[in-house]
């Protein structure tokens, strides 16, 4: 008994011994600065001061009154709805176009999973010159469809969206080509079956393929959603840094590094982080409830 | 000592040895102090400091001067914060001017009064609008160093085409909404030449207008709102106007872009800084010369911009003289009209527009010149707010876009903002 509780010890001991070069980083990069973040959101300190001021729920009980606050939310709200559904979407209808044989069709690949290798200021500097209101592509497209222009980011009303619409462009390759491992996983003889019974084209979409490829989608949007919460750089680079016009673009994320950063508020700013966490936590229960009840796992 | 003890004693050892203070006076060599400067790597600035820094070790035995590079303007200012936060800042530091009260206020600078009173430092042959964002309660904490302020480009030839005299740049702006409509060029629906652009969203030009039509961004103490008053209400509506109703006037948010607006020709005068000046001179295609910028009632403001030198308090007196006596020696005459030649900056002092080094570059770049005497003319020195984000600029912004890239009304936008920068500066 007590020799193989020893080993026992033993083995746990083992055990830490190997995970130590992880942990030491975890504790020191991950789980301090949290623990750490969640003391701040309690404190009122500018950075400067020497002294923190103990001013405890006060920090969350601000964010009621606090109208930007309620203005970032619903553009990271807006932001992450439409950009989700949006790539997730274009994605599948891509990788169904380039999962059946075509001409090039692992150059057309290429071309859409693209914009998720090319970095974030490169993007940005082209797509600011298509948004363009005067001498843009979109623009010029648009007038030569004879179609009604837009300001673009120029905008408050339109801002919001030109980043929305560049960022579904950006996704879109990379759900591309999960969805179409997705799609080779589907087994041929499901669809033989169903077509010797006599269903059409939309049938096999509606009762083959998109159930079979639900655990792609939810991994997709779930993947997207996380990424989409915590969006910034796009709008730190296609607003110039401002989240303007009349902040109109400005995201969670980036209403928090103004806090930290701009107005040296890092008591909010640390609440503002653990909103973000808290509705993060909250999406993800959603998503698995969702995908309990309607993903296929076959 | 054991097999499993001797790791250990060495570690506490080489530990112990890593953190063993060094005494102070232990050499004593030259004071080497460091300088923090917000440039990127590379590039022609850099290369003018390093070649300044250079000259000032080589003359001097008793001091070492390290110059380090921090960014732009805002990484700078986020380091600085850091390293204050740490109690490690450098010994002096070039800041944006506006960023300086926050430091100031918060007691990490050392002011400068006694420094430069025994010095004897001439402020007489500093122009008033560079030492406007000097002070802090009264008290002298920053020497101006990388200067510009606003300053208006016109394309002459585009206004030859209008059948204006060519070198006619409106001086106010009524007489600018008289002629801006000759200057522009339309194809159908599409403006393809505006009579004028800028990034008036911005605070920088605002308030350089809003000087001109009389008033004032925020009280002197930095403590009270102006920008709802009846100047700024008239700033904003007539900028408001010409975009709007005459559509001559193009509020652009990219401000790098507006110069490349400028050099193809798509706006025929442009409102931007006066560092622009040898990005035009590079680039443009066309005969184009400075003007002061449209005035008001007050006649034209050009609003000051770019960094001043300042120093910290936690080093030892000994090494804040010295990197008094550096920043002293960077702003003489010859030393700053050398900058200026380089960079496209401003000379800080005045003396320098006759040093050798300027008027022979004057005589090669007439233009820059002239941009120089308007600057120096109509400079004006900007707000003075502790925290000035926080306090005015998400507020005032914000507004200022609702404006001219919204639909929101001129005084009801201000008023809103007003009351929330009230309650904000008055904390």
């Amino acid at each position: 008994m007590t020799t193989s509780r020893r080993s026992r010890l033993r083995e746990i001991l083992t055990a830490y011994a190997f995970l130590l070069p992880s942990l030491v980083p975890l504790a020191v990069f991950t789980l301090y600065p949290l623990a750490n973040s969640g003391y701040l959101s309690l404190v009122k300190w500018n950075l400067l001061s020497p002294t923190k001021q103990f001013v405890g729920a006060a920090n969350y009980a601000a964010m009621p009154r606090d109208a930007v606050l309620h203005q970032v939310s619903t553009n990271t709200a807006l932001y992450t709805v439409v950009v989700v559904l949006g790539g997730v979407l274009l994605g599948f209808v891509l990788a169904l176009l380039l999962n059946r044989p075509m001409w090039l069709r692992a150059l057309w690949r290429g071309i859409f999973f693209l914009p998720t290798v090319v970095p974030m200021a490169v993007l940005s500097a082209v797509w600011l010159w298509i948004y363009d209101p005067g001498f843009g592509l979109m623009n010029y497209a648009l007038r030569w469809l004879g179609l009604p222009t837009s300001q673009w980011l120029h905008s408050a009303t339109s801002a919001l969206w030109a980043i929305i619409l560049m960022m579904i462009w950006q996704t879109a390759g990379y759900n591309m080509v999960i969805l179409l491992a997705g799609l080779q996983n589907v087994p041929e003889e499901l669809y033989e079956a169903a077509r010797l019974d006599g269903a059409g084209p939309p049938a096999l979409l509606w009762r083959i393929t998109v159930p079979m490829l639900s655990p792609t989608f939810l991994f997709l949007i779930i993947v997207s959603a996380i990424q989409a919460f915590r969006v910034f750089d796009p709008i730190f680079v296609m607003s110039l840094g401002t989240g303007g016009p009349a902040n109109s673009t400005a995201t969670l994320v980036f209403y928090l590094y103004r806090q930290a950063f701009m107005f040296f508020e890092v008591g909010y700013a640390s609440a503002i982080a653990y909103l973000i966490v808290g509705i993060a936590v909250l999406f993800t229960l959603l998503q698995l409830w969702l995908g309990k009840r309607w993903v296929v796992y076959d | 000592m054991s097999r499993r003890t001797l790791p250990a004693v060495l570690l506490v050892l080489v530990a112990g040895l890593t953190f063993w203070p060094t005494p102070a006076t232990a050499q004593r060599g030259p004071v080497a102090i460091t300088v923090w400067f917000p440039l990127p790597t590379g590039g022609p600035l850099k290369e003018a400091m390093d070649d300044l820094v250079g000259r000032f070790n080589g003359a001097r035995t008793d001091i070492k001067v390290s110059l380090e590079l921090t960014g732009d303007y805002w990484q700078n200012y986020q380091k600085l914060q850091t390293a204050i936060v740490a109690g490690n800042p450098p010994d002096a530091a070039m800041m944006e001017l506006m960023q300086i009260p926050e430091f100031a206020g918060a007691g990490v600078l050392v002011p400068l009064d006694d420094l430069a009173r025994q010095a004897d430092f001439n402020f007489g042959d500093v122009a008033k609008a560079l030492l406007g964002n000097s002070y802090w309660n009264g008290k002298l904490y920053a020497i101006p160093w990388q200067r510009s302020t606003t300053m208006m480009y016109y394309n002459i030839d585009a206004f030859k085409q209008a059948g204006l005299p060519e070198f006619s740049p409106p001086p106010t702006w009524d007489e600018l909404r008289r002629i801006g409509p000759k200057l522009v060029v339309r194809q159908g629906d599409q403006v393809m030449r505006y009579a004028i652009e800028g990034n008036f969203n911005h605070d920088w030009l605002f308030e350089g207008l809003v000087y001109s039509f009389g008033g004032k961004v925020v009280s002197d103490d930095g403590k009270k709102a102006l920008f709802n008053e009846a100047p700024a209400v008239r700033a904003l509506t007539t900028l408001r106007d010409l975009a709007k109703k005459d559509r001559i006037l193009y509020v652009n948010p990219n401000f790098a872009q507006i110069v490349e607006n400028f050099v193809a020709g798509r706006s025929a005068m442009i409102v931007h800084s006066s560092f622009a000046l040898a990005l035009i001179t590079n680039n443009a295609r066309f005969r184009w010369s400075v003007a002061p910028i449209p005035g008001g009632p007050a006649g034209p403001v050009h609003n000051a911009g770019g960094g001043n030198f300042v120093l910290f308090a936690r080093t030892t007196p000994e090494r804040q003289r010295a990197a008094w006596e550096f920043i002293k020696w960077m702003t003489s005459p010859a030393n700053t009209a050398f900058y200026s030649m380089r960079s496209g900056y401003l000379p800080v002092r005045t003396s320098a527009m006759t040093n050798p080094v300027l008027t022979d570059y004057f005589r090669k770049y007439p233009m820059a010149k002239k941009s120089i005497e308007i600057s120096l003319q109509y400079g004006r020195g900007r707000m003075v707010v502790q925290n000035v984000e926080k306090g005015v600029r998400q507020f005032l912004v914000p507004a200022l876009e609702a404006v001219l890239l919204g639909n929101a009304d001129p005084q009801q936008a201000l008023n809103d903002a007003a009351a929330k920068a009230n309650a904000e500066l008055g904390k």
